[in-house]
């Protein structure tokens, strides 16, 4: 199983991975990305994870300007530390969110249903998908 | 996304299509189908419903229960679920709804299937169903009369009232034969009623029923039942009013008629009833005797037994009894007996009165043919007469043509202390020697005239010598046409006298307070003075023989003369109106004076006069112009104050005004800093980062903690100040960037270069948070290029806030809102504003200091 980290703040990133370590430890983080620059880099050139855990506000931009330059159908879990723009994204295009500080029973429970039940959760993001909710309608 | 249909698919589709229950499907986040009755019921099309429901769609006040009921769903926590929530209508109308879902598997995959009916009208009608029940139930138990449902000898249902008025518990008379209730000889009657019912007999049965209560009384009730239908079967419904009281009065009223016509057909005179045309209706037998007649006379006309001659004044007098409603006493008239012989009569006659109508005429029938009966009935008069006489508190006597007593009373025995009048005493004994001759005179008198005296007053005195005042009324007593004595009555005038001394005391009382008064008195007399005290006296400069029938007018000013004329004769035409009046009156020297006179009418030796109190009034009317004026001096002074207060309150309004825009603007950028320090965003991304230091860098946790904290005491500490020292500021901007430096690491570099006096310059507090805020919001920050801030004073004293320009691409919310609200708030504090300059590499915020 490998998971993509994309987060700017390094305290956090460090923690949500010891975490998933902990929860099983042959779990691949296959990548640390800080910004939405980086990101598209990496998603062009590697291939697509099993799960994504995606911070809202990224160095340069917010994080769904990923999706607007490259499509990509990996399940995503965001993390954040407000409600608003997530229940929104929940309700209307269904995806999962955790808060931030993330809770590990919480962060299990995603990874119990993205990873270990060997259910597809793929479906296509790519531009767009994204701009009725973060152009802050 | 396009669902491949099998057959079986197909089946669930029409199904769903034509339900009349709302049905949503979602799957993965997003509706895929609403059908026509979800639509309907919230007024969109079915288009609509599968693009825009969400959160929105539903009321406000579920929204936060539901969403987070889905997400819930979405976590797999619960499978099956079912709430109720309100649906918000296009129209803005709530839809009450009870939502129902399930999980099932659609292309492979799970999806959420939700019924959802619509309950508005279900939970109205519920709530209508039961305010009816209710209503109905208290109806029911508080009627005045007693209801019962009763089937196959069984009470299925008794109110209240009906337990009450057997005395019975409900449980009782469940529990117990119906018939058992009903007086054993009355039960006949229920069990025909119960079988007209089994025929089929629907039509409303009223009896009257004799009841018993528990403890064997019984009430009489006038029942009413009809057939109802209960608990899916036929059942009687009675209602039972009690009228026992009735009956009971109903029996009082028919023994008291019997017992009046047993009295009636035992009296010796004749009693007779009549209808309103005359017609005899009854007669006792001692009429029937009287006049002669059977049984079949009953219903003839009473004319008939009534001379001709007198009919007309006989049916005068039946309409005056009859309209009138009087009773008649001793009318005369000749009766005719059915064989045709006439006798003398006197009727008495009382209209019969039913319900305020008159239905008839009762009275009786006197025979007075008899002299005997005369005779005997003036005999009566006479013993009646004496026997009054003897009861009188006076002295009555009579005496003969020759002036001897032939009666004196007990009153007069007493009074006069003679016992007996044997041997013969002259009635001249009974006053004193000088008044004999005109006792006599008197006495000659009345014969002469044939009239009662007047009352005369004498002298009277007793056996033993006492002597005291009377006065003494007689009247001649004629028999036959002759004057055979003097009937008189004595009154004792001892105490009249003695009134007569204390009112003459008392009027000399009264004379005295009239003559000291300090008020005018005086009484006029067909316009002229009669009497006038000292003090009126006084007040005119007249002395009181100058005054006595001076004509009052003469004294009274021109301009009151029509009215007080006009006063005067209503007075004296006895009329009664507020007597109360003003006057201008003219001294003996020509002066006027004001005067305020209280008339009233009264006596003045034997005719009517007026009695007036004049009181000078003045200085009063002095005293009254004055207030008068200094009334309206203060109406002016209050005139005035009202607009100064009025002028003032607009300029405090408008400083208020200013201080209220002021702390307006100083709480929103508490507030926006407050917000962005409490702000969930900033407090929640603080704590992941507290988290993370404490299990990796516990030192550093430590410090990071501390650091927060005075961050925000520095808020709390500083909100109400309208400027702090950069000092202060400087302080807390430390802790500030500290926390930055951890979260964001090597991404930003804030770099302070403040010299120690400018330190004790003044500043808007939290400005410099704001514009630090600003360009983090605004700017892109990684650690191959970094956000670099530079906070330092020019040469002019003003505080520059400068970083380096790497704007983000989206465009996040931020109208400059922070920027204005700093600028405003300095434009309040009457400062210059800061400015902001965007230059192709630079942001540059130069702020004002206060040194």
């Amino acid at each position: 199983m490998r998971i993509v980290i994309i987060e700017d703040e390094m305290y956090a990133a460090k923690r949500l991975e010891n975490m998933v370590k902990e929860y099983d430890p042959n779990i691949e983080i296959a990548a640390w990305l800080e910004s939405v620059e980086e990101s598209v880099e990496w998603f062009r050139a590697n291939a697509e994870p099993n799960l994504i855990f995606l911070d809202i506000h990224l160095e340069d931009n917010l994080s769904f300007a990923i999706f607007d330059k490259v499509s990509v159908s990996s399940p995503i879990v965001f993390t954040t530390a407000t409600d608003e723009l997530a229940i929104k994204a929940f309700v209307t295009k269904g995806i999962d969110f955790l808060h931030k500080p993330i809770v590990k029973t919480e962060l299990n429970a995603m990874l119990d249903k993205y990873l270990a039940s060997g259910n597809d959760f793929r479906k296509p993001i790519g531009a767009g998908f994204f701009s009725d909710i973060f152009d802050n309608k | 996304m396009e669902l491949v249909l099998s057959e079986q698919e197909k089946l669930y589709r029409s199904l769903i299509e034509k339900s009349l229950d709302g049905i949503v499907i979602s799957q993965d986040g997003k509706i895929v189908l609403v059908n026509k009755a979800f639509a309907d019921m919230i007024g969109y099309t079915i288009e609509e419903c599968i693009e825009n429901f969400g959160p929105d769609s539903i009321a406000p006040e579920d929204r936060e229960r539901v969403v987070k009921i889905h997400y819930q769903r979405m976590k797999g926590e619960v499978s099956d679920l079912r709430y109720t929530a309100l649906l918000l209508h296009k129209n803005g109308e709530k839809v009450v709804a009870e939502f129902n879902s399930t999980t099932i598997e659609m292309n492979g995959k799970p999806a959420s299937l939700i019924s959802i009916r619509d309950i508005t009208e279900r939970n109205r009608m519920q709530e209508a169903l039961e305010k009816s029940e209710k209503k109905y139930k208290t109806l029911v138990e508080n009627s005045l009369e007693g209801i019962t449902i009763i089937r196959d000898n069984r009470i299925l249902f008794a109110n209240n009232t009906y337990c009450k008025m057997l005395d019975y518990t409900r449980e009782e008379l469940y529990n117990m034969p119906s018939v058992n209730t009903l007086h054993p000889e009355d039960r006949v009657k229920a069990f025909e009623i119960a079988k007209r019912r089994n025929n089929r007999d629907f039509s409303t049965i009223h009896e009257e029923l004799r009841m018993l209560t528990k403890t064997g009384g019984i009430k009489e009730c006038a029942t009413s039942s009809t057939l109802i239908e209960f608990e899916g079967q036929w059942a009687s419904f009675f209602t039972s009013h009690d009228i026992t009281e009735n009956k009971n009065i109903q029996r009082a009223l028919l023994e008291s008629e019997q017992k009046y016509r047993e009295l009636t057909e035992m009296l010796p005179q004749t009693v007779y009833e009549l209808d309103t045309h005359g017609n005899i209706i009854y007669f006792n037998q001692t009429g029937f005797k009287q006049f002669g007649l059977d049984t079949s006379d009953i219903g003839k006309s009473s004319f008939s037994f009534i001379h001709p001659s007198q009919h007309e004044l006989m049916r005068e007098n039946m309409r005056k009894t009859i309209t009138e409603k009087s009773n008649s006493f001793g009318n005369k008239y000749t009766a005719v007996r059915k064989n045709g012989e006439t006798f003398p009569a006197m009727t008495f006659a009382s209209p019969i009165i039913f319900e305020d109508r008159v239905i008839g005429i009762r009275g009786l029938i006197l025979d007075i043919s008899e002299p005997e009966a005369m005779g005997k009935a003036l005999q009566e008069s006479e013993k009646r007469y004496r026997e009054l006489a003897e009861m009188l508190p006076q002295t009555l006597y009579e005496h003969d043509t020759r002036g001897i007593l032939t009666y004196l009373n007990q009153a007069g025995k007493k009074t006069f202390g003679i016992e007996s009048l044997e041997p013969e005493i002259s009635a001249h004994n009974l006053v004193v020697a000088e008044d004999i001759q005109r006792m006599v005179s008197n006495m000659q008198k009345t014969y002469f005239e044939n009239a009662s005296s007047r009352g005369n007053s004498y002298t009277a005195i007793r056996t033993n010598g006492e002597k005291f005042p009377v006065m003494i009324f007689a009247t001649p007593m004629i028999s036959e046409g002759n004057i055979t004595g003097t009937r008189g009555i004595v009154i004792d005038m001892t105490e009249y006298v003695a009134m007569e001394k204390a009112l003459r005391e008392s009027e000399l009382k009264y004379r005295t307070l009239i003559d000291k008064a300090t008020d005018g008195i005086l009484i006029t007399q067909s316009g002229v003075f009669k009497f006038v005290n000292p003090a009126f006296c006084e007040m005119m400069q007249y002395t009181e023989n100058e005054l006595i029938n001076k004509p009052f007018i003469e004294v009274v000013d021109k301009e009151h003369h029509a009215e007080m004329l006009e006063n005067h004769k209503r007075r004296m035409t006895g009329e009664t109106f507020p007597a109360i009046y003003r006057a201008k009156l003219y001294r003996k020297d020509g002066s006027s004076i004001m005067v305020e006179l209280n008339s009233r009418t009264t006596d003045f030796e034997g005719n009517p006069a007026s009695f007036v109190i004049t009181r000078d009034i003045t200085d009063r009317l002095q005293t009254e112009e004055e207030l008068r004026n200094a009334k309206i001096e203060l109406e002016h002074l209050n005139q005035n104050l009202e607009i100064r207060v009025h002028e003032s309150t607009l300029k405090l309004t408008e400083a208020n005004t200013q201080l209220i825009r002021l702390q307006k603007e100083n709480l929103q950028s508490q507030f926006e800093v407050l917000r962005q320090q409490v702000n969930p965003h900033f407090l929640f991304n603080s704590l992941n980062v507290l988290t993370s230091l404490i299990k990796l860098e516990p030192d550093l946790a430590e410090q990071f903690t501390e650091h927060l904290s005075k961050v925000y005491r520095y808020v709390l500490e500083n909100k109400d100040n309208d400027l702090v020292s950069l000092q202060t500021e400087l302080d807390f901007l430390d802790a500030y960037i500290f926390l930055l430096n951890i979260r964001f690491m090597d991404k930003i570099v804030v770099k302070v270069d403040v010299s120690e006096q400018k330190r004790e310059c003044q500043i808007l507090p939290l400005a410099l948070q704001l514009l630090i805020e600003n360009a983090i919001k605004h700017n892109a920050m990684s650690k191959r290029n970094p956000l670099k801030i530079d906070i330092f004073i020019d040469n002019e004293n003003i505080l520059h806030v400068e970083n380096n320009l790497q704007e983000r691409e989206s465009h996040m919310v931020s109208t400059g809102v922070g920027l204005r609200n700093i600028a405003h708030r300095y434009h309040l504090l009457e400062m210059p504003e800061p400015e902001f300059i965007k230059t192709e590499t630079k942001f540059i915020a130069r702020v004002p200091l206060k040194c």
